[in-house]
């Protein structure tokens, strides 16, 4: 099995943007070029496996969540 | 009067003199006082060189102390370590926690502190077999760097 991590600033549904985030830590960013739909990871094979929200806003256009798909 | 006055003063002032007079000295004198002078330079030289000797020992002492406090705690490090590696259950923790690559710890389970030596990434533990289960962001913070996780995985 494979693990994969995308993140969202705002993952409202399965069309929403994702992201792979490149590096860590401080070097840690969000590559534009890995933009990507929870649809397609899942057309691809990926399974949803953990949506974890990882801010505090309520605001729909700020849902930034962390996606842990599997394979 | 006025004479005794002036003879006064005229004999304490030469009196004076030859008081504050410096002695001429002989060079078998100032051949003393230099042997003198070195004799001390040298005590002070070998009191330093003993001070600084001890310093240095006092220092290794507590080099050596350091390093046996550090040769313990890799010890207990590396059978806790052993221990919790042998299990089919595992928690880790991640200061940064933003792709399957980021690093990864396993929290000593009696201080409660990262383990450096258990360091590995989700995408290591996958290839191992491991599942992920349970993840937690302990950190309020939204910023990626940030990105405070603990994480249960477990292994059949």
């Amino acid at each position: 099995m494979e693990i994969t991590i995308y993140f969202s600033h705002s993952f409202v549904n399965e069309s929403s943007p994702i992201y792979k985030i490149t590096g860590n830590g401080a070097l840690a960013s969000v590559n534009e070029k890995t933009t990507t739909t929870a649809l397609d990871m899942i057309k691809t094979g990926w399974r949803l496996s953990h949506a974890i929200k990882t801010s505090q806003s309520a605001q729909l256009e700020s849902f930034n969540f962390l996606l842990i798909f599997e394979k | 009067m006025n004479n005794n006055i002036i003879y006064g003063l005229i004999f304490f002032a030469i009196l004076y003199y030859f008081s504050k007079k410096k002695k001429k000295l002989t060079p078998e004198e100032i051949a003393a006082i230099e042997a003198d002078r070195l004799i001390k330079e040298e005590e002070r030289k070998k009191a330093e060189a003993i001070k600084e000797e001890e310093r240095k020992k006092a220092q290794a002492i507590q080099e050596e102390k350091r390093k046996e406090r550090a040769r313990i705690k890799a010890e207990e490090e590396a059978k806790i370590l052993n221990e919790m590696l042998t299990s089919t259950h595992r928690v880790y923790f991640s200061y940064s926690l933003v792709n399957e690559d980021s690093p990864i710890y396993l929290v000593h389970p009696n201080t409660n502190s990262i383990m450096d030596s258990s360091e590995t990434s989700l995408k290591k533990l996958y290839v191992d077999g491991w599942r992920l289960l349970d993840i937690d962001k302990t950190g309020k913070s939204a910023q990626l760097e940030d990105f405070n996780f603990i994480v249960r995985l477990s292994k059949n």
